[in-house]
């Protein structure tokens, strides 16, 4: 205890900078606390004492970066300084990476993008989330990401194209999975993603274009669909809509165009939510069909919200 | 905790304004630094902090012995969800102090090597300067204009990492 190197005696009149004297684990706990990446590169201008500071927080425990957010209107994206940093940040290998999360569009090729996600695997990247527009059709969803054991959460934001999966093999640690814009024309990407995650305890579906979903997974505890339009088959009528059959399943909850459900299995269910909205498919409104028999199955739940669509198609 | 407070060992601690603080040792073991000094059997009765006033301590005891009464989280055992979250509030008050009185707190912490108190901190620091200008953190931090960086450093810095930059 004798060893206080500064030896600053207490209460010292304002104007002492305190901060900057603080020795660097201190400075880089603060830097940590910033929400995300551009804040603490911007740290580099503050003093001398911070200028290369936040170079040598060891790890980026994650890495936070949104296109969208550092492009101001009227100015021009620095595509390649930003390309060079992600590059930068992602390449120190020494320490694990907590999260990467990069929000890119179309800024960036494919084969850009690729290597970050192979850069960020190498790192141990825990929890991915990834926005950006993998061209027209479909994108070969990376093998690596599937053998990857590190990886628990994954987030894709991906402009209405879609994923081929590689339907041999499972994924070793994923729980958690968010689809957004995603649009499973002819490939089914979501049944694979479900079959391909024996782990799974949640999946959140966001605007997504949807074959008729048929969610069976047995560890799954939160089922969240939103906004997501069916592709129909009029010839095969019956297959439309939701069937979900999970035990462990605690919350559910579906908002969009009403659509059939079928509920299996639910035992462990606490809450559901279920707001349908009639406008986008007056056409099938009638197909909201089995209502006793669905709501009869999730009976026990101790919260349900409903709206107006479920209880005038019920009468 | 509850037993009589009153046979358990005391430690007393001496800010540098000459203020003493009788507090039960477990409370003072709450920082590595004292933790080791009676260890090490180094520590007399009074355990004199010369560079800590008594505001700053008082507030330091008052973080100790709220942390030194809830249960550990490295005990394994299920956790009462209460006691966690009644932790996270006194935190967050405990926190609503302005800036000169937590950075004090964040020195004395860190002399004291009390880690957990650090973090919260640190966290608050970095919670008051989040989306600020450079301009504005400068004067939050009170950073010394002498070790301001000069009109072609700051160009080149900004110039570096222009992405991040308005």
């Amino acid at each position: 205890m004798k060893k206080s190197k500064r030896g600053n005696p207490p209460n010292l009149e304002n104007g002492v900078d305190f901060i900057s004297n603080m020795p660097d684990p201190i400075l880089q706990l603060i830097l940590q606390g910033l929400p995300n990446t551009e804040e603490v590169v911007r740290t580099s201008v503050l003093s001398t004492r911070w200028r290369y500071l936040w170079t040598s927080i060891p790890y980026f425990p994650s890495l936070n970066l949104d296109c969208d957010r550092v492009v101001k209107p009227q100015k021009k994206f620095k595509r390649n300084k930003f390309k060079k940093f992600v590059s930068w940040a992602l390449a120190n290998e020494t320490v694990d990476l907590d999260s990467f999360r990069l929000r890119c569009d179309s800024y960036y090729t494919m084969s850009n993008v690729i290597n970050w996600i192979r850069a960020a695997i190498t790192r141990k990247v825990k929890s991915l989330d990834l926005k950006f527009y993998p061209g027209p059709g479909y994108m070969v969803f990376p093998d690596c990401l599937v053998t990857c054991d590190s990886l628990e959460v994954l987030r894709l934001s991906l402009h209405r194209s879609n994923l081929r999966l590689p339907s041999s093999q499972k994924f070793v640690a994923l729980r958690v999975i968010e689809l957004n814009n995603l649009w499973c024309l002819y490939l089914d990407a979501i049944a694979q993603f479900v079959r391909m995650s024996p782990l799974l305890e949640e999946l959140t579906l966001i605007d997504c274009l949807v074959n008729p979903l048929i969610i069976s997974s047995p560890k799954l505890k939160t089922l969240i669909i939103r906004n997501c339009k069916q592709i129909v088959n009029l010839d095969d009528d019956v297959s439309f809509g939701v069937k979900v059959s999970c035990p462990e399943l605690m919350l559910f909850e579906y908002i969009g165009p009403i659509c059939p459900l079928n509920f299996e299995n639910l035992d462990s269910l606490k809450k559901a939510v279920i707001l349908p909205d009639a406008m986008t498919r007056q056409k099938i409104s009638s197909n909201l069909r089995g209502i006793r028999k669905w709501l009869a199955a999730i009976s026990h739940v101790e919260s349900l919200s409903l709206n107006f669509f479920v209880i005038r198609v019920n009468t | 905790m509850s037993t009589s407070s009153s046979s358990s060992k005391k430690i007393v601690l001496k800010s540098a304004d000459n203020e003493t603080f009788e507090i039960d040792e477990i409370v003072a073991l709450e920082s590595q630094a004292i933790k080791n000094m009676i260890e090490d059997e180094c520590a007399d009765n009074v355990i004199p902090l010369g560079n800590i006033d008594s505001k700053t301590l008082s507030k330091i005891i008052e973080y100790c012995k709220k942390h030194a009464e809830s249960p550990k989280k490295d005990d394994n055992a299920d956790i009462d969800e209460k006691a966690v979250e009644d932790l996270k509030s006194f935190d967050a008050e405990f926190a609503k102090v302005d800036m000169p009185l937590i950075q004090d707190i964040l020195m004395a912490a860190n002399f004291l090597n009390i880690d957990n108190l650090i973090g919260l901190m640190c966290r608050t620091i970095a919670d008051r300067i989040k989306g600020k200008t450079p301009e504005e953190i400068r004067k939050i931090l009170n950073i010394n204009k002498n070790d301001l960086l000069s009109p072609e450093q700051e160009a080149k810095a900004r110039e570096e990492n222009s992405w991040a930059f308005d």
